[in-house]
């Protein structure tokens, strides 16, 4: 018993080593990129890719950005940037107004589509059928819907390997082009992204 | 009574839908293991298992990774995070829902190293977004990092 005490004591000083966090806003191909880094203790924000910032405990402030060695970060944690999954390839479809139908433009994707899961080791298939906002949005849901759905039957005859796709729809929430209530062409999409 | 065939063709359509992607019924997982090295165990609750590729990530899962271990996340809305040998990461809580418009994304590093590449969550929310450690708390736009606890 007395035995039990006494590891457990260990154990809880061992839990309260204290760490320092240090965070790097790495490049990356979108624009804009920005972190915040905030405790207790005050706020820093991060908007230029190569500059860290250090916190020591919740009640220091994170210190002031100062651009690091991006090369020898790289080095420092080699086998973790190496494990980075492979970027998603994302096609997008075009559909007839109100139908699912496939645009014949559209049509000449799916080959491409295929080839491209084919390439990767157990592909991920998100399907995500969007509409524009003519119209309720629980119809714009439905009909975006049927849009995946229609994608989904002509990739799934396709017998890809170790394959496992995901159906979703998002319906007017997500506009590739932002629009009031009308019709537009660019919002009647599914979105088929490849992992 | 056409309204009535009608919302009964729309009933039947949608139970066609289902029985279609039945094999996609278990929709609260929320991301996979796209890339594993070395020995990474996942616990939820009170199992443990060792880590493989194309492994289903579910929320509250704590991930571990030894000295020679390395992971690569995929999240549902295309949020990577990668994380490096003897660490620890609790996926807190993960919510990507764009019909109910319904955005969470909660990790805490307790230890260890990861990168960070946002998805469509962080386009769509991201106010929704908190990488947690011990000492800070990091929010996000559009962005990719690397966080080290040591």
């Amino acid at each position: 018993m007395e035995l039990f005490l006494i590891i457990s004591v260990v154990f809880v000083v061992l839990l309260n080593i204290p760490t320092t966090t240090k965070v790097t806003l790495l490049p990356d191909e979108k624009e804009n990129s920005q972190i915040t880094v905030f405790n207790e203790s005050g706020t820093q924000v991060v908007d230029k890719p190569g500059d860290a910032v250090a916190v020591a405990s919740q009640s220091a402030r994170p210190t002031a950005p100062k651009a690091v060695d991006l090369e020898k970060i790289t080095l420092q944690h080699a086998s973790l940037f190496a494990i980075q999954p492979q970027k998603s390839e994302t096609f997008l479809l075009y559909f007839e107004n109100n139908g699912a139908d496939l645009l014949s433009e559209s049509k000449l994707l799916i080959d491409k589509i295929i080839a491209t899961a084919n390439d990767r080791s157990s592909p991920i298939i998100n399907i995500i059928g969007h509409s524009d906002a003519a119209g309720s949005s629980e119809y714009n849901l439905a009909l975006s819907l049927k849009r995946a759905t229609a994608v989904a039957n002509l990739l799934q005859s396709e017998n890809i390997k170790d394959v496992e796709y995901r159906i979703d729809s998002y319906g007017e929430n997500d506009p590739l082009v932002k629009s009031g209530k009308e019709i537009e062409p660019k919002n009647r999409r599914v979105e088929v992204e490849i992992w | 009574m056409i309204s009535i065939i009608f919302s009964r063709t729309i009933l039947v359509f949608s139970l066609y839908l289902f029985f279609c992607f039945s094999a996609l019924a278990d929709t609260t997982f929320i991301g996979t293991v796209k890339t594993v090295q070395g020995k990474v165990t996942i616990q939820e609750n009170t199992i443990e298992f060792d880590a493989k590729l194309n492994d289903k990530i579910y929320e509250g899962y704590v991930i571990e990774t030894e000295k020679n271990g390395n992971i690569g996340l995929v999240f549902i809305d295309g949020t990577q995070l990668s994380i490096g040998p003897s660490s620890q990461v609790i996926i807190n809580r993960y919510l990507f829902s764009p019909k109910e418009k319904s955005y969470a994304f909660d990790v805490m590093l307790n230890n260890g190293s990861a990168i960070y590449t946002s998805g469509k969550l962080g386009a769509l929310s991201p106010e929704s977004i908190k990488v947690q450690t011990p000492e800070a708390t990091i929010g996000v736009r559009g962005t990719k990092f690397l966080v080290e606890v040591d």
